[in-house]
């Protein structure tokens, strides 16, 4: 515990979480992660709060959100664009708010979506214990919070249950988003997890869980894990946090129709800046790895080779884009030896890792998983096909699927 | 019997294919064309008109078929309810719109349990399709869902049955197509994590894939699914009860019923056949845990689809066993008319835990095949009849009034009294006296009194008839004998005279009468 004067004063609305260590449920033999001290919201952000932000924020209206950004559900139990409906619902948690929404409102305050640790890390206290994780009658009251069907109006934020660390309702009424839901990869087969095939396909599943019988947390990684970056869920709202140390994240542009108006810089094998609206101007086919990879990494390059060799000629109009995500080992170096490992043309492919923030806006909206767990990198399977503008025309998830389907798309772009 | 008839035909086919070398009578050219016609009318002639070859026979897969044309929407029913054969001689392409309702519903009496459902209701939707159709289908989560699901159709061939493919946020539709390849009756399930509690609040159902050709016609068909469910209350207690892990870990279910809840296929909502009528069950079990003995009480399966293969695996079987995730088809003739019931035979389910449904036979009586009773007489052990009835509650305070004591008493004439004189107080003939518009009761009402209290033996006669049969002595105090009587006597067209506890206390107060011989 820090002595009391050096606990930093929170800013409005949130609390101190201390940090400290935790074991996650999906780590069986893994180390204990720390989680840092941070601020976090004492309740789910209300309609009413949202409410404000869309005001001052045209783009996030209703009827004026992109629908990369929301599906069609955003804000779906609103009365119209500025009316969330009666006094009650002004202080009900907001729902059916998509990720990128929700990323937007905490930037406009200069805050944060939490990490699914920090997250966690504070899910596990009651509200005498910090950890009530192992406790049987604590868990099974958060099952029977989870198991009931979202209909019918939600209480106000405020009146959630308060646990050890002043925060309120973060089990029981909704589900809230957390930065990084798409490190989550339970796949939608639970029972696959954790067996050899992990082994053979990187993205197959890594949920090895330390605790198998608490359903609540796979419960609400089963949740996330079945989440996109768009969607509108009537029973998922948010609430932010800060950090207690580092500034806060750059707002992001609040709108992009494709990926390449992504904000953001990469660099790429020649240790040269790459912002994603270069990459305008032909179709590509990108994917996203590791090039430390042993599994999945050089099977899905393999296919693109395929691809890029079926296209012949017209290949040269064509364009590879390998995006990494290991800001630990991939840099320029690293890349370009990995792609000379390939033979690969770098007049047609590129390589290209950035930051933390930029890796997972991007990983996000092309809809891609990943996440390191016990020191492994794991990651879903993606191969896109985009057109000039980075619209995404085809994609395949799966390891070693047919190539055919990728090939036609392309050839379609490529038709004068 | 179908399968005899094919083969007759394939013999009768071989025999013409011998005679093909010569010229053929007029007549012989009819029987012919006849013959030709009969086979053409068949349902599958690539099968009838020469044996399967072995191949084909061990795996369906390989039986030639016609190419896929057409397309359909499935039609899905709930329990105990199964969509129309397939009458199509083709395969076709099949959507199949299957949305999951998390919502909450009657387990029993007084007892609501959160359901996880596909379709609103448990089990699931019966799907029917035809083997080597091609299947679109959509699993839809409703926006008011709190969890994610998915579809594992055990009909499916590929990873995961569908699965992966199928994963669902809430508010969203998932779609992915698949290849009936292999006929046979399958269970499906929602196969997400903590996959256990999703099978165990009721996320599973059963999908036919008929062979070509059909399966054989019956009368009847009825959509049974067994499952257990994991209560934190124990069986009975009322309120909305939520599932239990520890239970579920242990295996210990609270409940065991067809059709997701108990009565959900007895009583009222039986179901219904004839004397004369072939009945086919589709039979599922969804465990998650137990493996079903699985009974029709009074019947025996004619045919046994043996773990819902398409081939009758076994004839004359009493009890089959359906493991969780399984499945079983069971047909059988319905020769005599009453009330069958289907129980898991691990009995203690059954009994105590809900496992019970019911068909409801109409018809002819056939005394040939089942008498029905035909004699009772008296078996008596040294020692006299006394049977102490167990006291109810004696705490409540006496009845205020005679609607109160009516109401009272009915409830004590439920417990104890309707199992011989019957509901509607019409008695057993032959075994157990009436008591509606009864001489006997109504002629004297200190001996009715007496009667309850003491029991009675030897011959009684009531209303002409001769009973001989004997009513114990119940143990019952003076209020609940003033209570049973007074509703008796103001039921089914009796006096209604009202017993009140004053008048039993004087008659216990007597000596009993002896039995009067010859009245």
């Amino acid at each position: 515990m820090l002595p009391a004067a050096e606990v930093p004063a929170p800013p409005p609305g949130m609390v101190h979480i201390p940090g400290g260590l935790y074991k996650p449920v999906y780590a069986k033999k893994a180390k204990q992660r720390r989680a840092e001290p941070f601020f976090m919201d004492a309740t789910q952000i209300t309609n009413a709060q949202f409410l404000a932000f869309v005001a001052k924020n045209p783009t996030w209206r209703r009827s004026q959100v992109k629908s990369t950004l929301a599906d069609k559900n955003y804000l779906a139990h609103w009365r119209g664009d500025l009316d969330p409906g009666d006094e009650k619902t002004l202080a009900a948690p907001v729902v059916n708010v998509s990720w990128f929404a929700a990323k937007a409102y905490c930037e406009s305050l200069g805050r944060r979506l939490p990490t699914q640790d920090e997250w966690e890390f504070v899910a596990r206290a009651d509200a005498t214990r910090l950890d009530a994780s192992s406790d049987q009658a604590f868990l099974r009251q958060l099952l029977e919070w989870y198991s009931r069907p979202a209909s019918g109006p939600l209480p106000a934020a405020a009146d959630g249950v308060l646990n050890v660390h002043g925060v309120r309702g973060q089990h029981g009424v909704i589900w809230e988003w957390v930065h990084d839901f798409n490190s989550t990869m339970v796949v939608g087969d639970s029972r696959g997890d954790g067996s050899l095939e992990r082994k053979l396909f990187c993205g197959a599943g890594s949920l090895l869980a330390a605790d198998v019988s608490n359903y609540a947390a796979f419960m609400r990684y089963a949740f996330r894990s079945s989440l996109k970056g768009d969607y509108c869920v009537r029973s998922l709202g948010f609430r932010g946090a800060k950090s207690v140390k580092e500034a806060p994240p750059a707002p992001a542009a609040a709108a992009f129709t494709t990926i390449y108006d992504l904000p953001g810089t990469w660099r790429t094998q020649d240790d040269k800046p790459l912002t994603l609206d270069q990459l305008r101007g032909r179709p590509r086919v990108v994917t996203m790895g590791f090039t430390l990879c042993k599994f999945a990494c050089p099977r899905i390059i393999g296919d693109m080779k395929r691809i890029e060799a079926a296209l012949g000629a017209d290949a040269e109009k064509a364009g590879f884009v390998f995006f990494s995500f290991d800001t630990a080992a991939d840099n320029p170096a690293q890349m370009k030896k990995a792609a000379a490992e390939q033979q690969l043309d770098l007049g047609r492919w590129t390589f290209a890792i950035s930051d933390d923030e930029t890796i997972r806006q991007l990983a996000v909206t092309l809809q891609f998983k990943f996440a390191t767990v016990e020191g492994f990198l794991t990651h879903s399977n993606l191969i896109a096909v985009l057109d000039a503008d980075g619209k995404v025309v085809h994609r395949e998830e799966s390891l070693g699927a047919d190539i055919a389907p990728s090939i036609a798309a392309l050839k379609k772009l490529l038709q004068p | 019997m179908k399968t005899k008839t094919t083969l007759l035909l394939a013999a009768a086919s071989a025999a013409f294919l011998t005679q093909c070398d010569r010229e053929l009578s007029p007549n012989e050219k009819q029987s012919q064309e006849t013959f030709m016609k009969a086979m053409l009318e068949l349902r599958s002639p690539a099968v009838a008109a020469a044996p399967a070859s072995d191949d084909a026979m061990a795996n369906p897969t390989k039986q030639q078929d016609k190419p896929v044309s057409g397309t359909e929407n499935a039609v899905l029913t709930d329990a105990p309810n199964v969509p129309p054969p397939i009458t199509r001689d083709h395969p076709t392409k099949v959507t199949i719109k299957l949305e999951v309702v998390e919502v909450v519903k009657r387990m029993a009496d007084g007892v609501d349990y959160t359901f996880w459902t596909f379709g609103g209701s448990v089990p699931g939707k019966f799907i029917r399709i035809r083997q080597n159709d091609e299947v679109e289908f959509h699993l839809m989560n409703r926006p008011d869902s709190k969890m994610p699901h998915n579809i594992d159709l055990h009909a499916v061939t590929g990873p995961g049955g569908g699965a992966a493919s199928s994963f669902t946020a809430p508010g969203h539709v998932s779609v992915f197509s698949f290849k009936a390849l292999n006929p046979g009756l399958y269970v499906y399930h929602c196969a997400t994590a903590p996959v256990g509690m999703h099978v165990a609040n009721g996320m599973y159902g059963l999908i036919l894939i008929e062979p070509i050709g059909g399966l054989p016609k019956v009368d009847k068909e009825f959509y049974v699914f067994q499952s257990e469910f994991y209560t934190k209350g124990p069986y009975g207690e009322a309120g909305l009860q939520p599932f239990n892990m520890d239970k579920a870990l242990t295996e210990t279910p609270d409940y065991v019923v067809f059709n997701g809840s108990v009565g959900a296929m007895a009583g009222d909502n039986a179901v219904h056949a004839k004397v004369g009528e072939k009945v086919r069950l589709f039979v599922g079990n969804g465990g998650p845990n137990l493996t079903s003995s699985f009974h029709v009480i009074g019947e025996i399966f004619d045919n046994v689809y043996l773990e819902g293969g398409v081939k009758p695996a076994q004839h004359q079987v009493q009890t089959t066993m359906i493991p969780a995730g399984g499945s079983a088809i069971v047909d059988f003739g319905l020769e005599v008319p009453g009330t069958y019931i289907l129980v898991d035979h691990s009995i203690f389910r059954a009994f105590n835990k809900g496992a019970v449904g019911m068909i409801k036979v109409t018809g002819e009586e056939n005394k040939l095949v089942y008498s029905g009773k035909q004699d009772d007489r008296i078996y008596q052990l040294e020692g006299g009849a006394v049977q102490n009835i167990p006291q109810a509650s004696t705490q409540q305070p006496p009845a205020a009034n005679k609607d109160e004591r009516i109401a009272r008493g009915k409830l004590l004439y439920t417990s104890i009294c309707m199992a011989c004189h019957q509901a509607e107080g019409q008695g057993i003939p032959k075994a157990f006296p009436p008591l509606a518009k009864s001489d006997y009761l109504n002629a004297d009402v200190k001996r009715s009194i007496g009667t309850v209290l003491h029991g009675l033996q030897g011959n009684v006669t009531v209303n002409g008839e001769v009973y001989a049969s004997i009513m114990p002595q119940l143990g019952l105090n003076d209020e609940q004998v003033s209570n049973v009587l007074t509703y008796v006597y103001s039921s089914w067209g009796n006096n209604g005279t009202e017993v009140l506890p004053a008048m039993v206390k004087e008659v216990r107060a007597t000596a009993p009468a002896p039995a009067q011989p010859g009245h």
